[in-house]
């Protein structure tokens, strides 16, 4: 595309350049201090078919060399002769003719015209002559192309090659064979490499400036074999970049292009120069913004492909036009939203009407696809052309979309009438993709549809929480979560939008649900045969996408997903470091508490052993009599004692329970955190896809989507006990983060 | 053609009569041996010697230069043909009438302007190097009138190629799609293509 673009910036450049040379041509030769107008219009045929500002610039810089303008060399010679009463000669004829011409294409005689076709008139019997022909067909052609009359035009350029051309081109080549074209005897012969100049820029740009708005197709024959050694092959009468050929070769290779209409050239030229006012328009728009000057450009761009779509008979044709009207429709919602001024500009090709367009080339998929235009390109070009405007239905559509959802009502919130536009937008193209995704060729959708597709559910979620001020209702909610959970199977690795699935499902009351609802899709993603494969191949993001994987591996993880914030993540660790440190205070706290119940168990226990010893219940039984000291002396005592121990046992037991809890919440963090960790700092991963239509990660996600049925379409997942059971259990060690 | 028609006063005049004169001397070498060559043709009834055929093509062949420019002209000219046919076809295909009839009024004067003289009868085997380019032009116009639907311009352009290169078929040539094949295998596809079997 970069290409193209740069081929017809400088084939542009050129045409503007090669006129300053040609216009060198005749000053040099005839930079004599006699030189007058009869040299200068006796090799008119050097300059006549310049642009406007470069003929007009020619002739201002003849005026000041010969020291009188041409209208008045015309106003002073002719009525002078014709007062003579004597009837001009053939050469007076054709000079009168060339000037009023001349002058007409400048805007300096607005009856030139008229006077050169009755002035040219006066040679009709002597066409016998190829330099008068010559001008007798450029002056008819002109007036062709004055009165919008196509055919017209048509005719007189086929006759001038017919007749002026064509017998002139041996005697040339025997001419230049000899080394005798720069010669003087050589006659009009010699002129011919500007004749084929001359035609070529009648053809090329005189026919768009008039906006000629019929059928020249038959003209591109002699495009085409202008192309042929013609233009541009004799460099010591007009250096190559002095001429068109840059400009005509790349408006043939066009004709014959996947993007033609069926080999069209009055199409061709009408899109070829929509394409300029377009890019006129883009630089205005990126440059300035929307200014009167800018909007003006891009009016003057979408009338231009108006009116090549006027000239577009194929579905082939039509289709070009609309992917790149498409792509300025996006690129004019791009600018409103850049700068925050509302789209005023009626662009009358609709992503509707372009969707219409798309259905009908997909329906000649396996059938007449060829009779859409494809005939002599094949059906790579029919393929290529039908993803290609998918895509510019996917740009304008997101354009449109992101444009309408960040309108703001008077009071600076969002619009509700606008996220109404953008929901609407999302969801057509949502549509539009079901109905062609799961194509297993692969040939209905480009790659970059399927992360499309993620993009739009993903948009309908945010509008329908937004909308109404974001106090969204249970419907909407349940909308939202609904589309989050498709956004997330078509593209599982854009990490905040689980959080947010999340949020949606904390404000419905189900936050409960979240592993039940995260679980199928992070599933999808652990099982995928086509990611493993990707990884183990160490394929574009490999690396990135692995550590998803791993994080969808476990519930812990998971939940991180849905429930961390990533802004707190210092927040996190530093609870996690307290935590540590908790629990080794625990366990300090059980090592001492145990010590300090054996330690009383141990007195216990040698309290009991003195008593026994002192009573000498060891020699003959008797009731026990403890009066030593270091034993309790009476029961109440001892009973304290006792309730000191079996308090100790229970403070014991509590503790080594909070241990248990922390060292499970500890051994949670330490295996979730660092995978969660991992899968931070890869939002690069979004940018890119949304940026690059052939970036290698959009193939990989369209035969990830394709390896499962969305569950979308599956029954709603059931929460089982098992998930209920997890979810509690998190919940816990959550409870201890917060 | 008159190469003294429709002079210009030159810019670069120094050099003119050089190159006239170089000219003029190049004509009148042409018409010495021209005349030279009919002074042995005037035998008469007296002649003694029968006269063999085939003397005057041998005189007649091109070379050098001239034969190069002929070359250049009929690789040119095919190439124009299959732009011309593009074109056709392309118009065909779009069902525009109005455009086809247009182009046909361009087309078949052209062919006779630019293309018969090339493959006039008598140039048929005037040099061995000109064979393939003269029924490569002879494929081409036969192709061009089989789209404007001249059966009867196709039939006789087949017949010309049957006639002339009977004993040529083997000749590789290449065929309008461009495609190289052998004469032969190329007028069995010219008759394919047109229906002209």
């Amino acid at each position: 595309m970069m290409h193209s673009l740069i081929d017809r910036t400088r084939a542009a450049r050129l045409l503007g350049a090669s006129m300053a040379v040609l216009f060198a041509l005749p000053l040099v030769a005839n930079a004599s201090p006699e030189a007058t107008w009869n040299d200068y219009l006796d090799h008119a045929y050097v300059y006549s078919a310049a642009d406007v500002d470069d003929l007009r610039s020619l002739l201002d810089r003849t005026t000041i060399v010969v020291g009188r303008s041409l209208s008045e060399y015309h106003a002073e010679t002719f009525p002078a002769l014709a007062a003579k009463k004597t009837s001009l000669s053939e050469s007076e004829l054709r000079r009168k003719a060339i000037s009023e011409l001349l002058l007409h294409r400048i805007g300096e005689r607005p009856s030139g015209l008229d006077d050169a076709l009755l002035t040219i008139g006066g040679l009709e019997n002597r066409l016998d002559r190829h330099e008068n022909r010559y001008w007798f067909h450029t002056i008819h052609a002109h007036q062709a192309l004055a009165t919008g009359d196509a055919e017209g035009f048509v005719d007189q350029i086929l006759s001038l090659w017919l007749e002026v051309v064509t017998p002139l081109e041996v005697p040339f080549e025997t001419y230049k064979t000899l080394a005798l074209t720069e010669n003087g005897n050589a006659g009009f012969v010699r002129t011919l490499p500007h004749l084929y100049e001359s035609i070529a820029r009648m053809i090329l740009v005189q026919s768009q400036t008039a906006a000629l708005d019929g059928d020249i197709d038959s003209l591109g024959a002699i495009a085409r074999v202008l192309t042929d050694e013609r233009v541009g092959a004799d460099p010591e009468a007009i250096p190559v970049d002095a001429t068109s050929k840059a400009f005509l070769d790349h408006i043939v290779a066009r004709l014959d292009a996947h993007e033609s209409d069926g080999g069209s050239l009055s199409y061709t030229l009408a899109l070829v120069g929509a394409e300029r006012a377009h890019q006129k328009a883009r630089h205005a728009l990126a440059e300035d913004g929307f200014t009167s000057e800018s909007e003006a450009y891009v009016r003057d761009a979408v009338a231009a492909y108006q009116r090549a779509m006027r000239n577009a008979n194929t579905l082939q044709g039509q289709v070009a036009i609309y992917s790149r009207a498409l792509r300025q429709v996006g690129e004019v919602f791009a600018t409103g939203e850049r700068t925050n001024a509302s789209v005023e500009i009626d662009i009358p090709f609709s992503i509707t009407r372009a969707l219409e367009l798309f259905d009908t080339l997909h329906a000649a998929k396996d059938g007449d696809w060829a009779r859409q235009g494809y005939v002599d390109q094949g059906r790579d070009a029919y393929l290529s052309a039908m993803q290609g405007l998918w895509s510019e239905i996917q740009e304008a559509s997101f354009n449109s979309a992101s444009y309408y959802m960040s309108q703001s009502d008077a009071a600076g919130d969002a619009d509700d009438e606008s996220i109404v536009h953008a929901i609407n937008t999302y969801s057509r193209y949502l549509h539009a993709f079901q109905r062609y995704e799961g194509d297993a060729s692969g040939e209905s959708l480009p790659d970059s549809a399927y992360y499309g597709a993620y993009m739009a559910a993903r948009g309908i979620g945010d509008g329908v929480l937004f909308f109404a001020g974001g106090d969204a209702s249970v419907d909407q909610l349940e909308e939202a979560i609904t589309q989050y959970t498709q956004a997330l199977e078509y593209f599982p690795f854009d990490r905040a939008l689980w959080s947010t699935l999340a949020v949606a499902l904390q404000r419905s009351g189900r936050e409960s649900d979240f592993l039940a609802v995260a679980k199928p899709v992070a599933d999808g993603v652990v099982r995928s045969r086509h990611l493993d494969r990707w990884i183990e191949n160490g394929s574009a993001w490999g690396n990135e996408l692995a550590s998803f994987r791993r994080a969808f591996e476990n519930d812990r993880s998971l939940v991180y997903f849905g429930f961390a914030d990533e802004g707190k993540l210092g927040e996190l660790e530093s609870e996690f470091a307290r935590l540590q440190q908790e629990r080794e205070n625990v366990t300090t706290s059980i090592a001492s508490t145990r010590d300090q119940r054996e330690s009383l168990n141990e007195r216990r226990r040698e309290a009991h052993r003195l008593a026994g010893a002192i009573s000498g219940e060891n020699d003959i039984p008797a009731p026990p009599s403890v009066t030593a000291s270091g034993i309790p002396a009476s029961a109440d005592e001892r009973k304290a004692q006792s309730g000191q121990i079996a308090q100790l046992g229970l403070d014991l037991a509590r503790m080594t329970s909070s241990h248990e809890r922390l060292e499970a919440k500890i051994s949670a963090i330490s295996q979730s955190l660092p995978v969660f960790k991992a899968t931070l700092g890869h939002e690069a991963l979004l940018h890119e896809l949304a940026a690059q239509r052939d970036h290698p990660v959009h193939g990989l996600l369209r035969r990830y989507v394709e390896e499962y049925a969305p569950t979308s379409k599956e029954a709603p997942p059931k929460v089982t006990s098992g998930s209920e059971a997890a979810w509690k259990n998190l919940q816990g060690f959550l409870g201890g983060l917060e | 053609m008159t190469l003294s028609a429709e002079n210009y006063p030159d810019p670069k005049g120094p050099n003119t009569m050089k190159i006239r004169s170089r000219w003029m001397s190049g004509l009148l070498t042409v018409g010495l041996l021209t005349m030279t060559g009919c002074a042995f043709q005037n035998g008469g009834d007296a002649s003694y010697f029968d006269r063999q055929s085939g003397r005057d093509a041998v005189e007649s062949q091109l070379a050098g230069e001239a034969l190069a420019q002929r070359k250049y002209s009929m690789r040119r000219v095919r190439r124009d043909l299959s732009s011309f046919q593009t074109t056709l076809e392309q118009l065909q295909r779009h069902g525009k009438s109005a455009g086809i009839a247009r182009f046909e009024r361009f087309a078949r004067p052209y062919i006779e302007m630019r293309v018969d003289p090339l493959v006039k009868r008598d140039d048929a085997v005037s040099h061995p190097e000109l064979r393939p380019f003269h029924a490569e032009l002879l494929l081409s116009k036969a192709i061009l009138m089989h789209q404007m639907g001249d059966p009867q311009a196709v039939r006789s352009t087949i017949g010309r190629l049957e006639r002339e290169f009977a004993s040529m078929t083997s000749m590789l040539v290449l065929y309008p799609t461009g495609e190289a094949v052998t004469l032969g295998q190329g007028i069995t596809l010219l008759r394919m293509q047109t229906g002209a079997l």
